[in-house]
């Protein structure tokens, strides 16, 4: 297992994709935190609960963002350890050099999940720090705000794991790059779309809007929605939403590893 | 010894490998024939556990996957272009070495013994073939395995490539170790190999030694006269079967003496008389004749 461990964290480290793909998306939090959301966008300074609960939102809403981009980071990073294995090759050296076909895929999945906690707490801090920056830089200081940034950070960083972890499985399930791809795009959005056109208000226990609500910003305490502009709460609370991912996660791992062990190597 | 025990693998309704069966012995290099589509490389997949399929591999009396480190056991070199193309050849062999559990130090040392230490931080989406080939055998060297089960390995590699690898495969079997290689380069087993396992159709055909393999053709005579019309009447005479040959006969026996004495006592003069060792290929094909999973047609596309 440690041998294992220590080569997916070598074949994540080891290619200019995991870089290209890190680095592009951190640009694009740090562009977007910065300029979009600090400089040109940030709410003038009100006074009161008011203009509490507005800095309250536009934080929360530049974190749900972040965890919007880096969940495509760790969606493609995921993707790509196990797809690049089947589209290169290389899975033949990987399991037979292992004695056991779980000891690989758990470790696919643990150097998935550590590298995504690492990159998504730094790429949310930047975020956070960019934003105010560009806030101060246009001259906006933002009012005494409510915002539990912990709560946040984990909040993106499950949404990112959730990602990750969706698109090794998509490559464990069609063991082909383009395949993997294209549902990882699809499925979260198109196919769920049309599915909530059809499921109306239990369309939020489909298993990407239910992660959606994960990071969804609440409505804030004592103030309305419409007070706030921008507040749209989801419908399952944030740990619910996790939780029903969670179990269609388990369920479609559990049927990924039952093909790992039977399937030939490709 | 490494001993393929009943292996079958079926595809759908068809047996690409059907009950298949024989021995890789150490310090010895087995040969590994059979047209295309023999199943050759599924029976090497199968051998290292990477399809699954009936029938089980043992290696010195174990399964693969009961040994703590199955990189030390068996090296394989199943495909030449099984790498990420942009990670460096160094990067490749680290991540391999890691996987298996050996040293990092390893790696260089495989990269000099491959030639390809000029090379390591090149990447392999740039190689040639050979040097793709040359790659792979490095990451099947990796673990110094007792057996190494390569599929085609001199595909791509330059005249000084295939003489290093011949070389190397041999001393390594002499190392006291078992190679088990698959080639459709027959003319290259031949030099190679010391016994063979011939498949066709997934099925085995022949196992045996290299030299019973080609003996087992025929071996015949090969003579040339100048009065090539006598010489057929004393061959009738004497009850030896004869085709004509370029401008000789072939003639149906083992020794050469047989038909220079009768030459001799009919005062024939000769121009040529030599033994006629059946080639590797005549062999192969006289072997796997109908059990072929491809044939080309035999008409003439020429309109």
């Amino acid at each position: 297992m440690k041998n294992s461990l220590k080569a997916e964290f070598k074949k994540l480290l080891t290619v200019r994709t995991t870089y290209f793909i890190s680095l592009f998306f951190l640009v694009l939090v740090g562009f977007l935190a910065f300029y979009v959301d600090g400089f040109k966008n940030s709410p003038p300074e009100t006074l009161g609960a008011l203009g509490q609960a507005k800095a309250t939102l536009f934080i929360a809403g530049n974190l749900t963002q972040t965890a919007s981009i880096i969940s495509v980071a760790g969606g493609f990073i995921g993707l790509l350890l196990l797809a690049h294995e089947y589209r290169y090759g290389t899975i033949i050296y990987t399991l037979s050099a292992s004695t056991s076909r779980t000891k690989v895929l758990l470790s696919k999945i643990i150097a998935v999940l550590v590298f995504t906690l690492v990159y998504s707490a730094i790429a949310t801090t930047i975020a956070v720090v960019l934003m105010k920056a560009g806030a101060s830089a246009s001259g906006h200081s933002l009012p005494a705000q409510d915002v539990n940034y912990l709560t946040y950070v984990a909040k993106s960083v499950y949404y990112a794991e959730g990602f990750a972890l969706g698109g090794l499985l998509f490559a464990a399930l069609i063991r082909n790059q383009i395949g993997a791809f294209a549902a990882l795009f699809i499925i979260p959005n198109p196919v769920e779309g049309i599915l909530s056109l059809l499921l109306k208000h239990d369309s939020v226990y489909l298993p990407f809007t239910a992660l959606q609500q994960v990071i969804q910003p609440p409505a804030i305490r004592g103030v309305t929605a419409a007070h706030a502009d921008t507040a749209v709460s989801g419908v399952l609370s944030a740990p619910k939403g996790g939780l029903v991912f969670a179990c269609y996660l388990v369920a479609a791992w559990l049927v990924a590893w039952y093909l790992f062990l039977r399937r030939d190597a490709a | 010894m490494i001993e393929a025990k009943n292996l079958i693998k079926k595809y759908g309704d068809k047996l690409a490998v059907n009950d298949l069966s024989f021995k890789v012995e150490t310090g010895k290099v087995t040969g590994f024939l059979g047209p295309n589509g023999a199943g050759k490389s599924t029976t090497m997949r199968l051998m290292v556990g990477l399809d699954n399929g009936g029938g089980h591999t043992t290696y010195d009396g174990k399964v693969l996957d009961t040994y703590k480190q199955p990189s030390k056991m068996v090296g394989i070199l199943l495909e030449a272009k099984a790498f990420h193309p942009t990670r460096t050849a160094r990067n490749h062999l680290s991540v391999l070495a890691a996987q298996g559990g050996m040293a990092q130090s390893r790696v260089n040392e495989v990269l000099d013994i491959v030639g390809l230490a000029s090379e390591a931080t090149g990447k392999p989406g740039k190689f040639s073939l050979g040097m793709s080939q040359r790659l792979g055998i490095a990451a099947a060297l990796l673990g110094e395995p007792k057996y190494l089960i390569l599929d085609e390995p001199s595909n791509g590699l330059d005249p000084e490539g295939i003489a290093w690898l011949r070389q190397f495969i041999r001393d390594y079997a002499k190392e006291g170790r078992g190679v088990l290689i698959s080639s459709h380069l027959l003319s290259e087993m031949s030099q190679l190999a010391d016994n063979v396992v011939v498949v066709g159709k997934g099925q085995l055909i022949t196992a045996t030694s290299m030299d019973h393999l080609i003996e087992g053709s025929g071996v015949s005579v090969f003579v040339r006269s100048t009065t090539q019309a006598g010489l057929e009447k004393i061959l009738r005479a004497a009850k030896l079967n004869f085709k004509k040959k370029d401008d000789g006969l072939l003639v149906s026996v083992s020794k050469t003496d047989v038909v220079g004495q009768l030459a001799h006592s009919k005062n024939i003069v000769l121009l040529e008389l030599s033994p006629h060792m059946a080639s590797l290929e005549q062999a192969f094909l006289e072997l796997t004749e109908g059990k072929a999973e491809y044939e080309a047609s035999t008409k003439d596309v020429r309109k």
